[in-house]
């Protein structure tokens, strides 16, 4: 559905496309997290055309739309099956949701019939059916950004790109934002969008992208992201004994962290070995906790 | 073009666009006591009012259509940058050249509009004093309001290329601003006076007095060759700003002869006016093109975002 391969993109002294690989199956909910900074709409802007990578591929619906260069024609051929929803976009503000959605209509060719239609369904969706004579500048941000949703989705497109869609929204929104995502996904449809933010993704994604300073740190799914983290940083484990122990086990770091008290950071479980370890010593366990990493750790453990 | 339906709504409603034409108005409250002063003392009264008006849609134009035209064109990309609806616009099936183009298109119309309520007002002016509109008023004015367009529109084109430069529309205004005052009233009362320092020169005037004291004939010999330096020195030094090529073909519209003496003012027909002008009205033309060709070729190279 999207392939992106090495891409590079570097402003003036900043690199902020630094080699960057991704894979977007069809029928996914990809979220494309990362700090702020990281590059995430910059991909997503060379993605459609609007910013100039230096070097690699995009492949987007089949279709090779980049290649060290953009093939125009292309371009506007995979647009016709995507639908984008920017960032914090104002829309025009003398237009009402039913005129944006027509004339947006209009830039797919679609008959005046089916962008009726169309739009009458979609301001359905998103609620904004009771507003929709209501000048755009007079909505709230919350409808602003429903409406942003709704000129995304007027050409159905199979793919579609949302860069931070939440953000400013209230839980209440972000919950029905969540939903309309869902229903759209559950049409077989692909969804690919970025965020800051662990907490929008976390739900309803099935594969994440963490982007880092223009690459990607990890591509998988959460629980796959989780286990991975776990198995390149470790198990922790937090003991407390009833006197002092040596622990020297291999591939264990110890650290003191009180009286008789210790963080064990391992690779692999070692519970057991611990156990005997400290049987031979004369020693009792008081307590003894593994310590799982919330996604927010992992994810903040990563882009550190 | 998709994109010029867009932005000919747009430009029609924004706050700019009805300032300008309440400025515009004005202008016309003044030409009403000023164009009866002008009546008064004339008994070719079709070519006086033909000729006000005409100066009075130039000034209309040059004081604030033209102000009004370069910031709608210096605002238009990092306008539509900075609110997103470029990237909204470009998410579509449309590409970068339909874009600008169509953009460029629909800010012309509001010029238009703009025009035709100035011509509007010219021809209320004319009924006014009961002076026939007839087919020679129709068409100097409507000549003299095709030159205004051509160069109206080079400013937008210049308006627009100075958008795809500056990100800011806050600076863009700013430069425009000053590059308005730089060009409008500057630059040219420099060049005029080189023009005039020129004369002086060939007719060996040193003081004020001295042109006072050369006899008539000498005198009008002595005006007449400032007004030809004068629009040679704009052909020369300030051929990049529209309004005073502009300026110097209405002129020619007013041609003053002095025999025995006597100043003689004959009105020629605008059309007339243009023939005489082939460089300047190229030129209206000409750096528009240019213009519009390096906004293009700029905005397909720029990185939107």
């Amino acid at each position: 559905m999207l392939r992106i391969e090495n891409l590079i993109k570097i402003y003036k002294d900043i690199r902020a496309l630094d080699g960057l690989n991704l894979e977007v199956k069809e029928g996914q909910i990809y979220g494309f997290l990362g700090p702020n900074g990281a590059g995430k709409t910059t991909t997503i802007l060379s993605i459609l055309g609007m910013i100039f990578p230096q070097k690699g591929r995009i492949e987007v619906l089949g279709e090779e739309v980049f290649n060290g260069k953009f093939d125009e024609e292309k371009l506007i051929k995979v647009k016709y099956m995507i639908g984008y929803m920017p960032e914090d976009a104002t829309l025009w503000d003398f237009l009402t949701p039913m005129q944006t959605l027509d004339i947006i209509g209009e830039a797919f060719k679609m008959s005046k019939a089916e962008r009726q239609k169309r739009s009458e369904e979609l301001l359905k969706l998103v609620g904004l059916w009771d507003v929709k004579d209501k000048k755009v500048g007079k909505l709230s941000k919350g409808m602003r950004q429903r409406l942003l949703l709704a000129q995304a989705l007027i050409n159905d497109p199979e793919l579609l790109i949302l860069d931070e869609p939440m953000s400013g929204l209230d839980p209440k929104g972000i919950a029905e934002f969540k939903e309309l995502i869902r229903q759209f996904n559950k049409e077989g449809k692909t969804v690919f969008f970025s965020s800051h933010i662990l907490a929008h993704v976390e739900e309803i994604c099935d594969t994440v992208g963490v982007i880092v300073k223009g690459k990607l740190r990890a591509q998988d799914s959460l629980d796959n992201i989780k286990k991975e983290f776990l198995r390149r940083a470790g198990h922790t484990i937090l003991i407390e004994t009833n006197k002092p122990i040596h622990i020297d086990l291999e591939g264990v770091k110890v650290e003191v962290i009180g009286t008789n008290k210790y963080r064990i950071i391992t690779s692999k479980d070692v519970r057991e070995e611990l156990h005997d370890l400290i049987a031979v010593q004369n020693a009792k366990i008081l307590t003894m906790q593994i310590k799982e990493p919330s996604l927010e750790e992992i994810f903040l453990k990563m882009i550190e | 073009m998709w994109s010029f339906k867009l932005e000919a709504k747009n430009s029609l409603r924004t706050k700019k666009f009805w300032l300008t034409i309440v400025l515009i108005s004005l202008v016309y409250v003044i030409a009403f006591r000023e164009i009866k002063d002008n009546l008064k003392a004339t008994t070719n009264l079709q070519g006086v009012l033909t000729f006000s008006l005409i100066g009075y849609i130039l000034a209309s134009a040059f004081l604030f259509i033209g102000l009004y035209v370069l910031i709608l064109g210096a605002t238009s990309i990092n306008g539509d940058l900075e609110n997103g609806t470029v990237q909204i616009s470009l998410s579509k099936p449309v590409n970068r050249i339909q874009y600008l183009i169509g953009k460029f298109l629909g800010q012309f119309v509001s010029i238009i509009v703009a025009l035709l309520f100035a011509t509007l007002l010219s021809l209320v002016i004319t009924r006014y004093y009961s002076i026939s509109i007839t087919v020679k008023i129709i068409s100097d004015l409507t000549i003299a309001n095709a030159l205004t367009l051509l160069s109206m529109l080079q400013l937008l084109a210049l308006g627009l290329l100075i958008s795809t430069f500056i990100r800011s529309q806050n600076t863009a205004i700013s430069v425009v601003l000053i590059l308005f005052l730089v060009t409008g009233l500057v630059a040219p009362q420099i060049v005029d006076s080189m023009a005039k320092d020129r004369a002086r020169e060939e007719f060996h005037i040193k003081t004020p007095e001295d042109a006072m004291k050369m006899p008539v004939e000498e005198r009008n010999k002595y005006h007449q060759r400032q007004i030809e330096l004068q629009k040679e020195y704009h052909l020369r030094y300030l051929f990049y700003i529209p309004q005073v090529l502009l300026e110097d073909i209405v002129i020619d519209m007013q041609r003053t002869t002095f025999i025995k003496g006597k100043i003689r003012t004959e009105y020629i027909r605008a059309w007339d006016a243009i023939k005489n002008n082939p460089l300047r009205v190229s030129l209206l033309v000409g750096l528009t093109l240019v213009y519009l060709i390096m906004a293009v070729f700029r905005f397909v190279r720029m990185d939107l975002r």
